[in-house]
């Protein structure tokens, strides 16, 4: 017996009136966001229709092989976003590479921490939780990295001569990019430390809300998501320190020059 | 030193690990003391290029590529930078200067190589 009150299709139909208003709304003044929001709508009720078909076949198979494949599924798409959210990307593999290969190191290790040390399901990759876990890490570890490279690039753009006047002053690249990478990094970790501090107070987490709406005491679902909120702070801190060390690595050389022929022509927009 | 000098903080002092090895030199080119809280924003053309040149030779090159370093001086300026850096040189520190000043190169260069499109047209030594 579920002690949670289950959903009808119509009751999704009436929800969707509200986008359907505001749709409304976007033509009577002019604003030509209907298309894009009725699109992303769509497509979001599409998306997470599948991945509940996704999660109801990989929670009843708890095999390893499918739990690392839907895993690496999910963060090559993330690799995609960081790449697509950056305004002056990196030339080459680097690209998709420096923002994937961070995502994966700090979201999987920060997952599996969480798995063998706090919760620890049985088996430990258990999908019902590894899947769920590493989603709000990435998602949050995504964002996170995103701003980090993004800042990083654009800062060094406009701060080239500052950057350049250290550089033949005799500093290291490493000195002379660490204004700049701390305005990276600060600008990768606000939105963490902005939703921590925000959280109960502004907003209630959508996990913790979950959880409550399904039946579990509020007190449980709050422990449930400090914990997540942790593993959040953790994650995104471990992978925009690495992307952004890395940006700051390709984005310079061993004779301490300043290479910003290594990004890529600015997007036609 | 490029014609155009890059910053990375916003005051004059920041700009500086010792300030007051910084502070001997910049009186010498018409800096006071209280110039350490000066924003850069509001530095003219000349402070900023006389700033910079203290900047370079403050964390003691062997080396000094010069690229116009008067050029938006007075007078009184150059000649402060002329005998600044004359010092310098003849404590062993070794100047490249580009200037379109064929006075300056003559009263400061041991050898002048005059460019032309790109090539080396005359070379003199003094």
């Amino acid at each position: 017996m579920t002690s949670y009150i289950t959903l009808s299709y119509v009751d999704l139909a009436l929800a969707s009136v509200l986008v359907l208003i505001n749709a409304g709304l976007s033509l009577i003044f002019g604003l030509k966001i209907h298309r894009s929001l009725l699109i992303a709508a769509i497509r979001m009720a599409v998306q997470l229709t599948l991945i509940g078909l996704v999660l109801t076949a990989l929670f009843s198979l708890v095999s390893p092989l499918w739990t690392g494949l839907a895993v690496f599924a999910m963060i090559l798409f993330a690799g995609q976003e960081v790449m697509q959210r950056q305004d002056r990307r990196l030339s080459g593999w680097w690209c998709f590479g420096l923002g994937t290969g961070c995502m994966m190191m700090s979201s999987v290790l920060v997952t599996v921490f969480a798995l063998l040390t706090a919760i620890r399901p049985s088996p430990w990759y258990d999908p019902r939780y590894s899947i769920p876990l590493l989603g709000m890490i990435l998602g949050n570890c995504m964002t996170g990295i995103a701003l980090g490279l993004n800042t990083l690039t654009t800062s060094l753009m406009l701060r080239r001569a500052a950057v350049e006047a250290r550089l033949m002053l005799g500093a290291t690249r490493w000195d002379a990019a660490g204004p700049v990478t701390r305005d990276a990094l600060r600008s990768a970790l606000m939105p963490t430390i902005n939703s921590m501090s925000a959280t109960g107070l502004v907003s209630l987490p959508g996990m913790m809300t979950g959880q409550i709406l399904s039946g579990v005491p509020p007190v449980e679902a709050v422990k449930y998501q400090i914990l997540v909120m942790f593993l959040i702070a953790g994650g995104t801190g471990f992978g925009a320190v690495a992307a952004v060390l890395g940006g700051v690595y390709r984005l310079t050389d061993a004779r301490h020059r300043l290479r910003l022929d290594r990004l890529a022509a600015p997007q036609a927009t | 030193m490029p014609a155009e000098p890059g910053w990375w903080a916003e005051t004059v002092g920041e700009h500086f690990g010792d300030w007051t090895a910084a502070a001997a030199v910049l009186t010498k080119l018409g800096f006071p003391e209280e110039a350490k809280s000066w924003p850069i924003a509001r530095l003219s053309t000349g402070e900023r290029l006389r700033l910079a040149l203290v900047r370079a030779l403050i964390v003691g090159p062997k080396a000094l590529l010069l690229d116009e370093p008067t050029a938006a001086l007075d007078l009184a300026s150059v000649e402060a930078v002329e005998s600044l850096i004359a010092d310098r040189i003849w404590a062993g520190l070794a100047v490249l200067w580009v200037t379109h000043d064929a006075g300056q190169a003559g009263r400061i260069a041991r050898r002048q190589l005059v460019v032309e499109a790109g090539s080396v047209r005359e070379e003199i030594d003094q």
